[in-house]
């Protein structure tokens, strides 16, 4: 998982070669900051930006609770049980589409990955919670979230913690806590893997009650499979045992130095960077989030701010410079069609399924990849295409596409006034001209066949396969 | 990476249509297969290899377990197979003296110990310094070369210094959702998840303009993101066209075959009947998910035993005579540790083991020099011991089947040990 993003330096040796990057103009920098900070790109957003100042809008995305949300929030109450078993996906979904606080929930897109857990072997109900809790926490201290992750019952269930005992330790979660969610590969020694996993011995979760009934876990330590005695690293950090209850303290400290260790901070961060800015992000940008992160005792708020905000965040280099990984893709899309609402998304994330993004469901504990070219290639393009044509065909339940708001009342009478509306909300206008060209004729000779006086019963058909080409296009599956 | 070098985008504009200022609708680029830089060095033979990668870390003490090694039910006393003749439990299929096959296992264990076989395991398989993260320890085994976790693969390697016999479009492809590493480099790799999503979802209007548009746009300047997305659209016309006498959703295994509906059933019945339409394909690749049993390791391996091993006997069922032209490789990215843990599972270890097949295979046998589960003979005290190296496999399949390679090109630094496995 760290380890793809540096493939793109091996194999494209030219790229370095470019010119310099240069700042975006202020009109596009507002999309750009748009396409990183939300799941896609609305003009309503750009508007906001443009008349706060990127900064404000910034700062107001991280206070997430200052911001009405209750629309959604109140919906969701009642669209699904949050102990369903794609309730945690649906309320991804539904939340990347339509909340007001899309920063924080690109944020626990990010955290929910980077501390993959994988459904089919943990509680549905786990993911729902989790979910929450790094909603709760994700600008606040990275060493908390960490700690979140280590004491959730859905990586309890996940990296066989519950299962990790004094008598016979299981090394799964040891590992994977330094390689993939802290320090990095390369940093700790075997022994440090054998060593970490006696600290999380006993490390459970229990059910938690409504009454008679089972409505999830918690966290629970068991203090009588915990392995007893000092525990010692390579890394500079040691315990000499806690014996009973406080037997929790040793792993609680462990993972307060890690948080605090530098190598986490530069795998972490440099992971952040890629995920918001670039697979290859400036140096400069990420050694000042790191100095952010640092100064600040992993301060995630601080963090994100530095990255959105930094000179290198928006130019030349960076724009539309990423590929949308299929969860991205798909929610981006829909949210680009301007819906007031869906009252379902099942079928939606079988399509992200499809799409090989779907959340919680990563067998390997990497989740998905972040940089562009593993969501690239033949394969993924085709994927893509045919959820697009399907999506602006309402072949997806739950989304109906509103013509006459994304186009016009009435509908227009020339290609072009279709084609620049499709163009600007999918593709961000980022469209070359002789493509532009191309499919201005390819409407045009559709409208010729309806008349001169169009309604939209005749003319939806021909703008669901110009829309469905704007949605193909390379420049949309980018952000 | 791949979708940056030398394909049918510039062939096309090094062609006539280079010049066009503007997207030509209809397009009059006829779809062709993307074009491949010529290599040099050996030419292919036309024969096949598939290349199954078992992601996790296969417990391979359980799938071809040393019973008759006095450690092992020692050091796995409930989880551990039961020695052939056993009356009752998880009871091995005899192998060998040593070893016996997970039970679930039975068209391959047919084929280990048919007269003539063509099946044979190498176990103890590894390499050195042993390295058992899942991810740096696949990317090894992909690379084929050590400490180099971020190189190109051995197999783009290999077709970098081979030429195709049939000078086909494409010469290797990987049925899973993303590029495996083994096909990263310098030559034009691809991969999809199905063959059956080899068709534009449209109307020939709509594939005409789409089709020109990624064509014929000239993305000199483009940054590498947008041209890997420009030359996604240009490969994926090329793959549908290559791809379009096949019929994946009717294709109709031979021979009685039955494939498992899983994942790695369907890439092997799909790779099948690419196979068998002779495009000239030489390589192949297909995943099985799922190993990493650090926790009830019975219950958890039996399942994917059974579809390992119904894949692949179905796979060879139903290529018939063909199954003389093409070796198939099973690999992980290591085995686990010798003792069980504490959840009934293993942790991860370090020797695991390759199933060879097909091809002219010397079957029948357990290759490789066998360290034991001795105490003193085990890496770190814990691990079945890397004594096999797993290039030295891959080695004898490109030398000895796939017609000749470069071996210091594709296996840098590595001395070669003969195993007689190929």
């Amino acid at each position: 998982m760290r380890q793809p993003i540096s493939r793109r330096a091996f194999f494209a040796p030219g790229a370095a070669a470019a010119a310099a990057p240069a700042p975006l103009p202020p009109t596009t920098a507002a999309a750009h900051l748009a396409n990183r900070a939300t799941f896609g790109c609305k003009p309503a957003v750009v508007a906001q930006i443009n008349a706060m100042g990127a900064a404000a809008w910034v700062d107001m995305q991280l206070e997430p609770d200052s911001i009405d949300d209750t629309a959604l929030e109140s919906q969701l109450l009642t669209l699904i049980a949050r102990t369903a078993t794609n309730a945690a996906d649906v309320r991804m979904a539904a939340r990347a589409v339509f909340s007001q606080r899309q920063l924080a929930w690109r944020m626990v897109y990010f955290l929910n990955n980077h501390f993959a857990t994988y459904r089919p072997k943990t509680q549905p109900i786990s993911e729902t919670n989790e979910d929450d809790t790094f909603r709760r926490l994700c600008f606040g201290r990275f060493a908390d979230v960490l700690r979140a992750s280590a004491q959730s019952p859905a990586m309890i269930d996940f990296l066989d913690s519950q299962t990790n005992v004094s008598s016979s330790p299981n090394e799964n979660y040891a590992r994977e806590l330094m390689e993939l969610h802290t320090l990095g590969v390369g940093v700790y020694t075997e022994a440090d893997v054998a060593a970490i996993s006696r600290v999380f011995t006993g490390w459970s979760r229990v059910n938690t009650f409504s009454g008679t009934t089972a409505i999830g876990s918690k966290f629970d330590f068991r203090p009588t499979v915990h392995t007893q005695g000092p525990k010692t690293t390579s890394l500079g950090w040691s315990t000499p045992g806690f014996a009973g209850a406080a037997g929790v303290n040793e792993g609680l400290s462990f993972l307060e130095f890690l948080a605090g260790h530098v190598e986490t901070a530069r795998s972490f961060v440099r992971k952040l960077c890629v995920y918001f800015v670039s697979d290859q992000p400036s140096a400069a940008l990420v050694g000042r989030a790191l100095r952010k992160f640092r100064d600040t005792d992993g301060d995630l708020k601080a963090t994100v701010r530095s990255i959105l905000l930094d000179p290198d965040f928006a130019t030349t280099a960076t724009a539309r410079g990423k590929a949308m990984d299929g969860f991205e893709f798909a929610v981006s899309s829909v949210r680009r069609l301007h819906l007031t609402t869906m009252t379902t998304y099942t079928t939606l994330l079988t399509r992200v399924g499809i799409l090989r993004a779907l959340p919680h469901s990563t067998l390997e504990p990497t989740g998905y990849p972040e940089i562009s070219e593993e969501w690239q290639g033949p394969g993924n393009e085709l994927a893509r295409w045919d959820f697009a044509s399907d999506l602006v065909n309402d072949l997806v339940s739950g989304v109906v596409v509103p013509w006459d708001r994304l186009i016009a009342k009435n509908p227009p009478l020339t290609a072009i006034e279709y084609v620049q509306p499709l163009c600007d909300l999918l593709c961000d206008g980022d469209v070359p001209p002789a493509t532009q060209l191309a499919l201005e004729q390819f409407m045009a000779a559709r409208l010729a066949t309806v008349g001169t006086s169009p309604t939209w019963t005749t003319v939806r058909p021909h703008a669901r396969a110009l829309a469905g080409l704007v949605l193909r296009l390379p420049e949309a599956a980018l952000h | 990476m791949t979708r940056s070098n030398p394909t049918r985008r510039s062939f096309l504009q090094s062609s006539a249509l280079a010049g066009a200022a503007a997207i030509s609708v209809p397009a009059t680029a006829k779809a062709t297969a993307p074009r491949k830089p010529g290599g040099s060095g050996p030419g292919g033979n036309g024969k096949v290899t598939v290349v199954l990668f078992q992601r996790g870390g296969s417990d391979f003490l359980n799938l071809y377990a040393p019973v008759g090694d006095p450690n092992y039910a020692v050091k796995r006393p409930t989880i551990g197979l039961l020695p052939p003749g056993s009356p009752a439990g998880t009871v091995g299929l005899a192998m060998t003296p040593i070893f016996a096959m997970h039970p679930n296992m039975a068209g391959i264990h047919a084929a280990f110990t048919a007269p003539n076989s063509r099946c044979a395991v190498v176990h103890a398989v590894g390499y050195q310094p042993p390295n058992r993260s899942h991810f740096v320890s696949q990317d090894l085994y992909e690379t084929g070369m050590m400490l180099n976790t971020t190189g190109d693969g051995w197999i783009n390697r290999h077709l970098q210094v081979t030429t195709s016999p049939t000078n086909a479009p494409v010469r290797a492809l990987a049925l899973s959702g993303a590029l495996p590493r083994a096909l990263y480099g310098a030559f034009p790799c691809y991969n999809v998840a199905s063959t059956q999503d080899l068709v534009f979802a449209g109307s020939a209007a709509e594939r005409q303009l789409l089709e020109a548009v990624v064509e014929n746009t000239v993305t000199t300047g483009f940054q590498p993101t947008l041209r890997n997305a420009y030359q996604g659209g240009v490969d994926a016309f090329g793959l549908i066209d290559l791809f379009s006498p096949l019929s994946p959703t009717t294709y109709a295994p031979a021979n009685g075959a039955v494939y498992p509906t899983s994942t790695l059933g369907k890439g092997l019945k799909e790779i099948a009947e690419v196979i068998k339409a002779g495009l000239g394909i030489e390589f192949f690749t297909v995943d099985q998910g799922g190993w990493d049993h650090h926790h009830s390791l019975v219950n958890n391996i039996a399942p994917l035993a059974t579809d390992l091993n119904h894949s692949i006997t179905a796979f060879f069922q139903d290529l018939g005579a063909l199954a003389s032209e093409v070796v198939l490789v099973a690999m992980s990215e290591f085995g686990r540790e010798v003792q069980q843990n504490g959840s009934n599972g293993t942790d991860h270890g370090v020797g695991g083991a390759m199933l060879v097949m097909g091809g002219q295979v010397q079957g029948g046998a357990v290759r490789g020099v066998w360290p034991t589960l001795a105490n003193n003979a085990l890496d770190s005290g814990r691990f079945l011991a890397a004594s096999n190296d797993f290039r030295d496999v891959l080695r004898e399949v490109l030398m000895n089947h796939m017609g000749g390679t470069d071996p210091n090109v594709v296996f840098p630094g590595r001395v070669y040990q003969p195993l007689g496995v190929v």
